[in-house]
């Protein structure tokens, strides 16, 4: 087994997780995204999306700031630094494992 | 159109959703038809003079790309945020911006060839500036895999092809007179077609997302 291949047991669990990988992609290339639509885009229920940024905001990877648009609710999210980095460093270990 | 690479594919998804209800279509196909317009005024002898009438044109194409996404997202946080939601998506990748910046100074110099190598350079120009906007339209297309630009892209090089490459002559179902007339009719075809597609995509995605209860944003 090649080194870069063992490297893929040191992938980064919260990342991993496929609905959450969904989620940090999607923040990942944008500035900041809301409820709705990172919801829209992953077809999360709400509360599965929920329980999933809370894990990800517990991690330092998401920021997740609740305001509101009129009266109406707003949670707006975005990848944090570390999150950022945590994600480049998932990419390029998946990439060399994989050889793609 | 899907690619291997999902974040290539989430990248087109956050780059998509700029023009996911066709309002920036619109917004586009309103300034092409100001050309048909002014031309229209300044057919018809309006009491402005064709110079002002230039200078207003001008004025409003440069008030209107400049104020184009503060106007956009003045409209969406009543029409589509609510709906599907909110999303500001990074600047592009620099590969991407790269070709893009590449293809317009292609376009430009293609232009500028043009008019040094040949006599008879209206036909052509007309042509070449409606190939800029269909390559300008077809390259957008590719890079948010949405096949409406591929349409408006094609209308536009058909469009520069019956207006600059047909003799005025041969065209005899109605008269062009000049540069104007010339550009005037090929920002009409292009301004139509981004009119047509924007609201089909508008008229499509209220249909598709009705409002929401007033629960979570």
């Amino acid at each position: 087994m090649t080194s870069a291949l063992r490297d893929l047991t040191d992938l980064d669990r919260i990342i991993h997780e496929p609905a959450r990988l969904m989620i940090v992609s999607l923040l990942y290339v944008s500035k900041e995204a809301d409820f709705v639509f990172l919801q829209r885009e992953t077809g999360l229920t709400k509360g599965n999306l929920s329980s999933h940024l809370t894990r990800l905001e517990a991690a330092g990877y998401v920021c997740i700031e609740k305001t509101f648009r009129g009266k109406v609710p707003l949670t707006l999210c975005s990848l944090t630094q570390t999150g950022r980095a945590e994600f480049e460093s998932y990419r390029k270990t998946v990439k060399r494992a994989l050889g793609r | 159109m899907t690619c291997n690479d999902p974040l290539v594919n989430a990248e087109r998804t956050a780059r998509r959703y700029w023009h996911v209800d066709g309002l920036p279509e619109i917004y586009a196909g309103c300034f092409f038809l100001l050309a048909p317009l002014l031309n229209f005024l300044w057919q018809r002898r309006a009491p402005i003079a064709p110079a002002w009438l230039a200078i207003g044109g001008l004025a409003a194409l440069t008030c209107g790309v400049a104020l184009s996404r503060t106007v956009l997202i003045v409209i969406r946080r009543r029409l589509t945020y609510p709906r599907t939601g909110y999303v500001l998506f990074r600047r592009p990748r620099r590969s991407a911006e790269a070709i893009g910046i590449v293809l317009i100074l292609i376009a430009l110099l293609a232009i500028f060839v043009f008019i040094a190598l040949t006599t008879d350079w209206l036909g052509g120009l007309t042509a070449i500036t409606a190939l800029a906007v269909g390559v300008i339209n077809i390259h957008l297309g590719r890079m948010m895999g949405l096949p409406r630009f591929y349409f408006l892209g094609a209308l536009s090089i058909a469009a520069g092809a019956l207006l600059g490459l047909a003799e005025p002559r041969f065209v005899i179902w109605f008269p062009i007179e000049g540069a104007a007339e010339v550009f005037a009719y090929l920002a009409g075809i292009i301004g139509a077609g981004y009119l047509i597609t924007g609201a089909i995509t508008l008229w499509k995605y209220l249909r598709e997302n009705p409002a929401p209860s007033q629960e979570h944003a």
